[in-house]
């Protein structure tokens, strides 16, 4: 096979011109939202503490490796903020757990969660994060089926796996909040 | 490797095949999907040529992005980089096939230039990728793996399809569903199985 | 130009009904049916789409003299690549509930067929005001149809219209809708619809499928040659 060097030359150099141009559109492009972009996540990380830590102003990490993190408001500890994990019905799930230094569950968030749509993903919706939001136990909550009395949770219908799985995750947060005012 | 990292392994490629199906659960890799499901010997040919293309696209790219991208803060170059490396190594596989492997490029060559912009490839690379960033111990080996595994899952979807849509052929169809949309549904009646094994690999493996 | 060029009109209404991209051409399938479990969803994929769509039609129409032809897919491809990355870049910054709720078919947007189908079909054989108007009708019927698939899963799947309660004051949603299953479901429906309203078995003139790289082995494109005989 005979090739004109001419015919290799050409679309290679468009070729690579086209790659250039577009990488550096593309630099440019990086250089005017990266700023906004890190705002939006360290925006969203705040807003994600705050939610279930209401009274922290700042939050430090706890440890060195950053396994839980410390409401503060000024000088003084207001929480503990704790990410646990569990097994769910579609996976893995992520729980963020907010507990003030009273001993009080002030609220809890899912940093990741792939349950079934319209059963297990009914744990996002407040009237069920709301039941954890009460004053933790040493050992921990326990699920029910029907009404639940002080210290029990009340399992989502249909979705018994997913409720257990985020009952499981909060009760490892009280664990770690146990063995944080104990060695305090 | 200790009995848990095979553990975990086994786990990741079931749940690639059956909870994480890309077709019928993730909608990647639909176009080949509807286009190519009709005979059973171009849908097993096809899922073959695409579980190749994924195997090898996930080998190269993940230590693209590891420690090329990542390392030089260039990570917004994600998406054009990858769709470029995909495309350059299917030219490549076919280039390679036709050369030396002329059988094997007679059964699947003519797919190859097919899967270049197929989802479900770059999907793969793409989604190990984000699965590595939210779990430290998905690594090189669980990319591969999971690649493979979307790569039969892929086959499974296509093969079990292709059994359904000949049966539909003999059928008696209202005309207006005829064709596509009576296909669509039957894919829905298809993807409702797979739901079924939501929850499965979990408790197989503990 | 010997021929006259369509109105310009039409180069932007064809997109919309006759022309439909995903009911009657059945391109960009995956992300059709991935992100329509929600109205609000819908919309910004639709609307991410079309500035893509828009922005790569001018440029490679623009272009069309200058790319060679041996390497015309990998300019075309490189160049939908860098768009997508742009308005990648944009949702992350001023958006980031929607990047999170698109996740992955964002950047997936590079492999829909829609736009390299136009490159192929349309961008690279007209000026750029006839392309940009296509790119633009295209943009606008994927997404009506998007919007409407989103509309129809979200009611009847969780009972709300752009997260306000429709069905869901009175009723149980029918959770399978926002599934996998349900979006087969609803857009088979939707393609019979489409079919009917537009006269049985007519198949649009230009199919998108020569710029798709499954034309060879598609059986959609050989089921209408072998119609045409």
């Amino acid at each position: 096979m005979k090739l004109n060097p001419k015919e290799i030359l050409r679309p290679a150099i468009s070729l690579f011109v086209i790659c250039l141009a577009v990488t550096a559109l593309l630099a440019g492009t990086n250089l005017l939202t990266r700023d906004q972009i890190e705002q939006q996540s360290l925006l969203a990380e705040q807003n994600a503490r705050i939610a279930v830590c209401p009274d922290g102003k700042t939050f430090e990490p706890g440890d060195d490796e950053g396994s839980y993190y410390v409401a503060k408001d000024g000088d003084s500890v207001v929480g503990y903020i704790f990410t646990t994990e569990a097994s769910g019905y579609g996976g893995k799930l992520k729980v963020m757990t907010g507990i003030s230094s009273d001993g009080t569950i002030t609220g809890i968030s899912f940093l990741s969660i792939d349950e079934t749509p319209g059963l297990g993903m009914n744990a996002q919706k407040d009237s069920y994060k709301d039941q954890y939001k009460q004053p933790v136990l040493e050992n921990g909550f326990t699920l029910v089926k029907g009404e639940a009395a002080e210290g029990e949770i009340s399992a989502m219908t249909g979705a018994t796996i997913t409720s257990t799985a985020v009952t499981d995750a909060v009760n490892a947060a009280i664990e770690q909040y146990n063995t944080i005012k104990e060695g305090a | 490797m200790n009995a848990d990292t095979v553990k975990s392994l086994v786990a990741i490629f079931l749940a690639a095949i059956l909870t994480e199906n890309y077709i019928l659960n993730k909608f990647l890799g639909i176009c080949p999907f509807l286009g190519v499901s009709k005979k059973l010997n171009t849908a097993v040919g096809m899922s073959i040529a695409v579980t190749a293309v994924m195997v090898i696209s996930t080998a190269v790219t993940w230590p693209i992005y590891t420690y090329i991208l990542i390392p030089a803060d260039l990570t917004y170059l994600q998406t054009i980089v990858f769709i470029l490396i995909i495309a350059a190594l299917v030219q490549l596989i076919e280039i390679v096939l036709r050369k030396f492997m002329p059988p094997l490029y007679n059964a699947l060559g003519i797919y190859l230039p097919l899967i270049t912009t197929n989802c479900a490839v770059l999907g793969v690379t793409m989604l190990v990728i984000e699965k590595g960033a939210a779990d430290p111990t998905f690594g090189y080996v669980q990319s591969l793996v999971n690649a493979f595994g979307s790569g039969i899952g892929f086959l499974v979807a296509m093969v079990l399809f292709a059994g359904v849509r000949e049966r539909l052929e003999t059928c008696d169809i209202p005309k207006t569903l005829r064709g596509l949309p009576i296909t669509l549904i039957a894919a829905s009646l298809v993807a409702v199985s797979f739901l079924g094994f939501q929850g499965l690999v979990d408790g197989l493996l503990g | 130009m010997a021929k006259q060029e369509k109105s310009l009109w039409q180069e932007f209404s064809k997109g919309i009904i006759k022309e439909n991209p995903v009911l009657r051409l059945v391109l960009g399938t995956c992300a059709t049916l991935a992100v329509s479990t929600a109205a609000s969803n819908a919309i910004g994929m639709g609307l991410a789409t079309t500035f893509v769509l828009v922005c790569s039609n001018a440029v490679i129409s623009l272009l069309r003299n200058i790319i060679p032809d041996k390497v015309r897919i990998p300019s075309y491809i490189t160049i939908i690549a860098g768009f997508v990355t742009i308005v990648q870049m944009f949702i992350k910054a001023y958006s980031p509930a929607l990047d999170s709720a698109l996740g992955i078919f964002l950047p997936l947007i590079v492999v829909n067929c829609i736009i390299l189908g136009r490159a192929e079909m349309f961008a690279n054989k007209h000026r750029v005001l006839p392309s940009i108007l296509d790119g633009l009708g295209m943009g606008v019927g994927f997404t009506a149809t998007l919007l409407l698939m989103g509309i129809i899963r979200e009611l009847l799947g969780a009972g709300t219209v752009f997260d306000i309660p429709v069905l869901s004051t009175f009723m149980d949603p029918i959770i399978i809708f926002i599934l996998p299953p349900g979006g087969f479901f609803v857009f088979g429906l939707l393609i019979a619809l489409a079919n009917k309203l537009s006269g049985e078995g007519k198949a649009p003139e230009e199919m998108g499928c020569a710029g798709c790289p499954l034309a060879a082995s598609c059986s959609k494109l050989k089921e209408k040659e072998a119609a045409k005989k």
